[in-house]
């Protein structure tokens, strides 16, 4: 079933949507979380956090992909969950990638909002080279670690750290160049 | 470094796109955890204690209400657009929000996050565009409101009003002025919020134009309150508001024994009351435009609902626009706006209509009416009038019952078809008719006869089911060429394709069809729904969803008896005969297993006859989703929907067989395949 066959289930609430968005992206979502969350437990109730949230926004939204949506809102309420409870642990990766990101952009620093920001950021992305910009996604994003990233475009995991090198490196210069103040 | 970065926070508010690109290659490469996933995983159960959707529904209503009154804080944050469930805990099955998680999700929206949205006021409604409206409506009580379609100005309420009777639940309707062909331009005229109270049929509310009606003080929440206080005191059967409808609802009305209500608001703001008590009404043969006392008529929109009182309940009548008919059994009123006004009425006692729809044959804007009569006595002699409204001249012309049965030619290029009660919400128009139509929406599909004639049918009726028609023994199945150039010749019709266009592409719409259907044929359902062998046919098994309003057949009848008695079921031992795949045992409801798909049709208002084994299987999908002959499948039609939410075509599915005779007839069902592909 196609993700507008499923948006539709959504819409109409038929509990198949259920269903079928675990059949077609539990797996997904778990690794999203699980990246995050570094648990399986965690993560299991992040996606069913995650596909109750669906539930809840689909209507009015009607995305035009469900995995991207959905798997935006795992990544949101994985953080969120991390964030509330500080109890959890985290993963030496995800750490580094989140330390990694606030050199780019300090928290005392942030004098946007997140939408503005995000923006910001997203504008820049999409004048960058494709691959670069879905390491970028993938690495901050989704929170895959260099070495799986590098797997999946067979190069190295050197080469991986080069590109996101040089795109934080860029992605500071563009957040100064719009204002954003650094 | 102690928390999470903002800026990670704010990555996930960029757009979809930027992250499925990203994640298509990572599906691609699938190097998702595998432990992760492998066991039997738990699915999230969104449903309070039964798993019915229509509890889902009102799980989710409940929760909105108490999010929103009760002002619980809000569990669902949002990273901007995006929302999240943080301190929403699922697990084990349940729903459950602690009293921490609630207090930080709280303080994360003092961060920065947006609150939950709030429901609109109708002021806030008017002059949204369509899907904005929408969006805010369906924002507002998921599972209150409990359907919103679509509605072009100049169509019908659909079938989603009576779709929910049985749960006690309320539709909306949103209609919207039809200006633009992009839904997202056009405006919000009305809104029609259906009260499906128990053992009503259904009470509705309408609001028109209420661009100059809202007062900035009446909400949704006030406005239903109001009708519902009056509702149980009055019955009211419809009440119309057209300008300045927060006028509404004066107190004069208490005491009165209203059967039913009409507000009427003028043009300058003038409220003229009629109230028409049942006498009254029983006794109208005839409104005509100057019995209405505005001279802005165009501006009053008159409505047509059932009447709550089963034995007048047979005129349940669902025409093709605002203009709407019917009421009481036994008269109508069958309007349009302005110069193209046409009235139809009926006398009573005598002749019950049931179908009245239009046709704007030539694409003109005049509108000309077929119809068809009820069941209801029609030896009576000269008893239904048909007023012909073309270029503001009005033609009388009157039936009996000698014309049931067969076309009368009514004016050059338009006959009528006066069927029986056998052909419930049919027309018969000619082929020629069929042809001339240039702004077709709702017509569909049509079948050639021998003697040119098309049938046809509504897309968007809630009694799909009565469409059915099914093979006889001398059907034979068409081949594909057959079938390409009948659905060949309907889609041209239809202006959908020109006439006389090879057949390679409808051809490769149906080889589509048949590729998508094992697709379809794959699912299984969570509960064991499925196909049923032959030799489980008569196996009772729990109904899905359990009813809440009865708990036995009798109780049942009651309820919905004014349904069937349009189906001459008019004795409940006539209704348990029909049902016999139902059964009550202490207060649960059991189904024979051939039915265990339609009977989540206690959403539905009407249950489809069983079709004989072999021929149906069970679809995905919340409509009508079975038809007869599904493996030999052999087209597909499309026509404009208003049924479905962005949704411009419907793909229709029929099946087309034929007898001996060479007669050609439709087994029909409706999928929104429009997802899937276009024909446009």
């Amino acid at each position: 079933m196609d993700d507008g066959q499923i948006v539709r289930l959504y819409t109409e609430r038929s509990e198949n949507a259920i269903d079928e968005t675990y059949k077609k992206y539990r797996s997904l979502c778990m690794t999203v979380a699980n990246n995050i969350l570094d648990s399986r437990e965690d993560s299991e109730e992040c996606v069913n956090d995650a596909v109750l949230a669906v539930w809840n926004t689909i209507p009015p939204k009607r995305p035009d992909s469900l995995k991207a949506y959905i798997c935006k809102v795992v990544r949101n309420i994985a953080a969120a969950k991390l964030r509330y409870n500080k109890r959890l642990k985290r993963s030496d990766e995800f750490t580094v990638s989140l330390s990694e990101l606030e050199e780019v952009l300090p928290d005392h620093r942030v004098n946007r909002s997140d939408s503005d920001i995000a923006a910001v950021i997203e504008t820049f992305l999409r004048k960058q080279r494709p691959l670069t910009r879905k390491i970028f996604v993938q690495k901050y994003c989704l929170c895959y670690t260099q070495k799986e990233i590098a797997e999946l475009y067979s190069i190295s995991i050197g080469k991986v750290n080069s590109i996101l090198s040089r795109v934080r490196k860029k992605l500071r210069e563009h957040l100064i160049k719009e204002g954003i103040e650094i | 470094m102690s928390g999470i970065p903002e800026i990670f926070r704010a990555l996930g508010n960029m757009s979809d796109d930027i992250y499925e690109e990203a994640l298509n290659d990572l599906e691609k490469g699938a190097k998702h955890n595998e432990e992760l996933y492998a066991d039997n995983f738990t699915t999230v159960d969104i449903t309070p204690k039964n798993k019915a959707p229509l509890f889902i529904k009102a799980a989710c209503a409940a929760a909105a209400i108490i999010a929103v009154f009760v002002a619980v804080p809000v569990i669902i944050s949002h990273f901007g657009n995006i929302p999240t469930t943080s301190g929403t805990s699922v697990s084990s099955g349940t729903v459950s929000s602690t009293e921490e998680n609630s207090s930080t999700a709280s303080s994360d929206n003092s961060s920065g996050q947006e609150p939950e949205k709030l429901p609109p006021t109708l002021d806030e409604v008017v002059g949204m565009s369509g899907e904005d409206a929408l969006s805010a409506l369906s924002a507002f009580r998921i599972g209150d409101i409990c359907g919103i379609w679509k509605l072009d100005g100049a169509k019908q309420l659909s079938g989603g009003c009576g779709f929910w009777w049985l749960c006690g639940a309320k539709a909306v309707t949103v209609g919207i002025d039809n200006t633009s062909e992009n839904f997202s331009d056009n405006k919000i005229t009305y809104v029609s919020i259906t009260n499906a109270a128990a053992g009503k049929n259904s009470d509705a509310l309408f609001i028109d134009n209420l661009s100059k009606a809202a007062d900035g003080s009446l909400t949704f929440g006030q406005l239903k309150d109001q009708i519902d206080e009056l509702d149980k005191e009055h019955r009211i059967t419809a009440i119309l508001l057209t300008e300045n409808g927060a006028e509404m609802l004066d107190d004069e009305l208490h005491g009165k024994s209203v059967r039913t209500l009409e507000i009427h608001f003028k043009q300058n703001g003038r409220l003229i009351l009629n109230i028409l008590p049942k006498e009254k009404y029983c006794d109208l043969n005839a409104f005509d435009k100057n019995d209405f006392p505005s001279d802005d008529a165009e501006k009053t929109v008159y409505y047509g609902r059932y009447s709550p009182d089963p034995q007048h309940a047979d005129t349940e009548i669902f025409c093709g626009s605002r203009f709407i008919i019917g009421h009481g059994g036994h008269s109508f009123i069958c309007e349009t706006n302005g110069d193209d006004k046409m009235i139809l009425c009926g006398e009573k006692n005598k002749i019950s209509v049931k179908n009245v729809g239009y046709i704007d044959i030539d694409g003109d804007g005049e509108y000309e009416v077929i119809i068809s009569t009820g069941k209801d006595d029609p030896d009576s002699g000269d008893n239904l009038q048909i007023y012909l409204y073309k270029n503001s001249e009005r033609t009388l012309y009157r039936l009996s019952s000698s014309d049931v049965g067969r076309s009368v030619l009514l004016t050059d290029g338009l006959s009528i078809y006066v069927s029986d009660s056998s052909l419930q919400r049919s027309h018969k128009l000619t082929a020629d008719m069929f042809r001339s139509e240039t702004k077709i929406e709702d017509i569909y599909v049509g079948i050639f006869k021998k003697e040119e004639t098309l049938q046809t049918a509504k897309s968007d009726d809630r009694f799909l089911s009565a469409y059915y028609v099914y093979p006889n023994e001398t059907d034979r199945m068409l081949s594909d060429d057959e079938v390409a150039l009948l659905l060949q010749n309907a889609a041209a019709g239809c202006d959908r394709i020109n006439a006389g266009e090879d057949l390679t592409k409808t051809k490769e719409l149906f080889k589509k069809f048949k590729e998508l259907e094992d697709e379809f044929i794959k699912i299984t359902y969570p509960e064991g729904i499925g196909d049923v062998s032959e030799n489980e046919l008569d196996d009772w098994v729990i109904a899905r969803e359990q009813p809440t309003l009865f708990k036995s057949m009798e109780e049942l009848y009651e309820l919905e008896k004014s349904i069937y008695t349009c189906y001459d079921m008019d004795s409940y031992e006539k209704f348990a005969k029909k049902f016999d795949f139902l059964k009550f045992e202490n207060g649960t409801l059991y189904i024979k297993k051939k039915m265990c798909r339609y009977i989540s049709a206690f959403e539905s208002t009407s249950f489809a006859p069983m079709i004989p084994y072999g021929n149906y299987k069970w679809y995905p999908d919340t409509e009508v989703i079975y038809f007869p002959g599904i493996t030999d499948m052999k087209a597909i039609f499309v026509m404009q929907t208003s049924r479905y939410l962005s949704t411009k075509y419907y793909i229709g599915i029929i099946n087309i067989v034929s007898d001996d005779n060479g007669n050609c007839r439709i087994e029909r069902s409706e999928l929104d395949f429009s997802q899937t592909f276009a024909y446009s």
